[in-house]
């Protein structure tokens, strides 16, 4: 049974249609991501789910039951994006209140607080009024009151917003272990690097709708693409294999090398060998999220007023087929 | 345990603000302040005058803000004590019985029995006004024979051709002249039974005795009369000139024994200091007069003045905080209803000024008590009256803020309130509970004031029915004193109607703050 099951959800705001009929499912264990533009759509969602807004038709369900009930409540835990804790309490204190609400009994929040606290990093700093944290501390304060009553799904908005690179390894440590534990995850973020990092499958909205969803290492993977590079020195035979049936351009000191329908790149390998030239660089390339979030997002709209996504650059290393091949050979 | 966590959550918020330990500074400040206060009893001798002067002497009386009542016209006549017997001089003065004469000499010719029909009428009037009867009292048939008299003057002259300055010097000469005969009429009709009735109604009232006997001692001719030289007014052309000229009084004595009973400590006199008797507030104070006006004017209006003005600007910034995007969307994930989040919150601004209060109000009963004596109840039932006041502002603080999230749209919403209530309660009095209840109660701005003060909570109503309290309590009153403050307007005040109709208001206003809160999107 899908921990997370929306059915045609829609939500107007008096004209805006903020949704317009998004279903979507997300099973148990899962590292979820939501990918969107501003004003996608995304918060609205979360907040259905949560109870905290009401659809205008659809239906959402939450661990098999209607969503916003005091049941369901207990059982998840939530990081809003741009959040303000009070700030005349201090991280202790604050997750005492939260608990509180969240009917954790005193013992078990006496001793639980200190340890979501440690597992967040920010122990030593427990007792500290709220407005001496800097931004990224009260962003690990904020993932420790979304973990605190050990919930089943946590929603995260904005998870990494303001941490430093240190803490958003961290933090996307702390995913993984909670993934592993079971927990269920349901990530919006802008920084869609760290999605790709962490999330089994995305979502990605656009003007209130669904326009791609899939498991995260597939829509990454971008088949029949691959990197060629040849020992320092030595020609690349274009022409022999354009005439083999392949499509090839220059990308550096490297060669894309793009496959057709049924065919493999084993026979230009053969080729190269053949050819009496040294093989220093074979990748399949990938795609990254950013790619597909861009790609997928100006297809869906394409008068939309933002730049076109250029042709990457190959990274430095690159273009040294020597460095090229010691890293590959590392890997 | 969630619903204490938000109301710890509200005192956490209050005390962060560092407002509260202002406010309770303030308190505990007035509360050392009332600590140095301090009262030495008056002897019998001295304490039994005084509470003889206080008797109604025919001068008219005018009620001055913190120095109380004051007599604003010459007395008509003089009460003093004699022959004073009872036990020496004891700690507790006040607990004992006293023998002693009551002399009362009149100042004017026949000022004694004046003063006690002017005092007599005017209880009369009192009492009818709030029986309402229909009877006509003395004083009302006295203005009508008198209007009777003036116009009978005036169509005399009319049918003479007098001219307009003869007909007003014909009334002006005529018209004193009735009504001195009349005056003396009456007061001769006053018998001795009658004046002992008065002067031990008058002893219960001032002493807060129990009379045991009041009876006229028969005076030799020669003691009984008095030569007076009174001051008469002679009209010389256009001027007047004033001319002393010889007048026969008379003095009256009276044999009385009191006794001492519950709340004679109350009134009897007392040398009050404060600041340690650095500072003298009078040698011949009513404790309880004097605790009330530390409460009526300290408390009633200035602590509780500063209280509910810091109060609503204080807790008008709860709701609105905890509605701020980033801030809400937490509260609104967890188990809890909307309505319970928003009414505990409430209760929590409530808290702020329950606590203040208690501090305030609490503090001064019990260091009044201690160097004063006087131990009632009454005041600490304010701390309810003025929670249950605010309780009004609060809900509709706490309306404002769910509709516009805006503290500064609260405040501003409930200074304007208060205005309007402060107003309307004032206009039903002038309306309704005005001594004089003729014209104006009869007029369609008053049926609209009455209409509107029955439809809107009964702020001001709730204010003067807790000075009607503390005033009944600390100053002992008879049942003569309570009847004239009935005739005063309190007599139309009801707790339960202020009550009722306060906290309905308070239901609905949050219950449509509730409603909104949990029927929006945020």
């Amino acid at each position: 049974m899908p921990v997370i099951l929306t059915n045609n959800l829609v939500k107007h705001y008096g004209r805006v249609e903020a949704l317009r009929g998004v279903s979507l499912t997300v099973e148990r264990g899962e590292i979820f991501g939501l990918l969107g533009q501003n004003g996608a759509g995304k918060t609205t969602l979360i907040k259905i789910l949560l109870g905290i807004t009401t659809q205008t038709d659809g239906s959402a369900e939450l661990l098999g039951e209607p969503t916003g009930t005091a049941a369901v409540r207990r059982r998840i835990g939530y990081l809003p994006e741009d959040h303000r804790f009070p700030e005349y309490h201090t991280g202790a204190s604050l997750l005492d209140f939260y608990g509180a609400l969240l009917e954790v009994p005193r013992e078990q929040r006496r001793k639980r607080i200190p340890e979501v606290l440690e597992v967040v990093g920010i122990k030593n700093r427990m007792h500290s009024k709220i407005r001496t944290y800097s931004k990224g501390m009260k962003q690990r304060l904020g993932i420790a009151q979304a973990l605190l009553h050990e919930p089943e799904v946590i929603f995260l908005d904005e998870p990494t917003d303001g941490v430093d690179p240190v803490g958003r390894r961290h933090i996307r440590e702390v995913l993984m272990q909670l993934k592993e534990e079971g927990k269920t995850i349901f990530i919006n973020s802008h920084l869609l690097g760290e999605v790709e990092l962490v999330s089994d499958r995305v979502v990605i909205l656009h003007g209130g709708e669904v326009i791609r969803a899939g498991v995260t290492s597939e829509l990454t993977r971008q088949r029949g693409l691959f990197l060629v590079g040849l020992a320092s020195g030595q020609a690349f035979p274009q022409e022999e294999v354009v005439k083999a049936g392949y499509h090839v351009s220059r990308r550096g000191d490297l060669w894309e090398v793009a496959l057709t329908e049924g065919q493999a790149i084993d026979p230009v390998v053969d080729l190269l060998r053949s050819r009496g030239l040294s093989l220093r660089h074979l990748e399949e390339k990938r795609q990254t999220l950013e790619d597909i979030f861009m790609e997928t997002v100006v297809a869906a709209e394409p008068a939309l007023d933002m730049p076109r996504p250029r042709p990457r650059r190959e990274p430095e290393r690159y273009r040294d087929p020597e460095r090229r091949f010691r890293e590959t050979d590392r890997r | 345990m969630k619903y204490f966590a938000i109301l710890k959550d509200s005192l956490r918020e209050t005390i962060d603000s560092k407002v509260l330990f202002v406010v309770v500074g303030l308190s505990v400040l007035a509360i050392f302040i009332m600590a140095t206060l301090s009262f030495q009893p008056n002897p019998p001798d001295t304490a039994l005058t005084k509470i003889a002067e206080r008797i109604p002497d025919g001068a008219e009386e005018i009620d001055l803000p913190i120095l109380g009542r004051k007599k604003a016209t010459p007395s008509f006549t003089e009460y003093t004590v004699e022959d004073l017997q009872g036990p020496p001089d004891s700690r507790k003065p006040w607990e004992a019985e006293y023998q002693f004469v009551l002399k009362a000499k009149d100042l004017i010719p026949g000022g004694t029995r004046a003063a006690m029909l002017k005092e007599e009428m005017r209880a009369e009037e009192a009492r009818e006004r709030v029986a309402q009867t229909g009877r006509k009292t003395r004083l009302r048939t006295l203005q009508e024979d008198l209007m009777a008299e003036a116009q009978r003057i005036q169509e005399r002259e009319r049918k003479k051709g007098s001219d307009e300055a003869e007909t007003q010097r014909r009334l002006q000469e005529e018209l004193t002249s009735w009504f001195l005969k009349r005056l003396e009429e009456e007061t001769r009709s006053l018998t001795a039974k009658d004046m002992q009735k008065f002067l031990k109604t008058q002893l219960e009232n001032q002493g807060n005795w129990t009379v045991r006997e009041v009876k006229e001692i028969e005076l030799p001719a020669d003691q009984r009369r008095v030569k007076l030289k009174v001051k008469v007014p002679i009209k010389e052309g256009e001027d007047v000139r004033i001319k002393t000229q010889d007048a026969d009084g008379e003095v009256h004595k009276f044999a009385v024994t009191v006794v001492s009973r519950d709340g004679t400590y109350n009134v009897w006199p007392h040398k009050a200091t404060l600041l340690f008797g650095a500072v003298p507030l009078g040698s011949s104070e009513k404790p309880g007069q004097l605790v009330y006006r530390i409460f009526s004017w300290g408390v009633g209006v200035v602590g509780a003045g500063v209280i509910m003005v810091l109060s609503c600007i204080i807790t008008a910034f709860y709701i609105p905080n905890m509605l701020r995007k980033g801030t809400i969307d937490l509260l609104l994930a967890k188990p809890i209803h909307r309505a319970t989040l928003l009414i505990y919150k409430y209760i929590g601004g409530l808290l702020f000024v329950f606590l203040n209060t208690s501090v305030l109000i609490g503090g001064l009963w019990l260091i009044l008590g201690l160097r004063g004596g006087i131990w009632s109840a009454s005041y600490l039932f304010i701390i309810l009256v003025l929670t249950f006041e605010f309780a009004f502002f609060y809900a509709l603080s706490a309306l404002m803020a769910v509709l516009t999230r805006s503290a500064v749209v609260s405040i501003l919403i409930c200074f304007v309130t208060w205005g309007v209530l402060w107003g309307l309660g004032w206009a039903y009095w002038w309306a309704d509970c005005k001594q004089d209840p003729s014209a104006v109660q009869e007029s369609t701005v008053a049926t609209v004031v009455r209409v509107v003060h029955t439809a809107a909570p009964h702020y001001l109503d709730l204010d003067w029915l807790s000075d009607k309290l503390i005033q009944e309590n600390l100053l002992s009153l008879s049942e003569g004193e309570r009847v004239k403050m009935e005739a005063q307007g309190y007599g139309k005040l009801r707790w339960s109607e202020s009550l009722a109709v306060t906290s309905l208001y308070i239901v609905l206003l949050l219950g449509l703050a509730c409603w909104w809160f949990a029927t929006r999107d945020y």
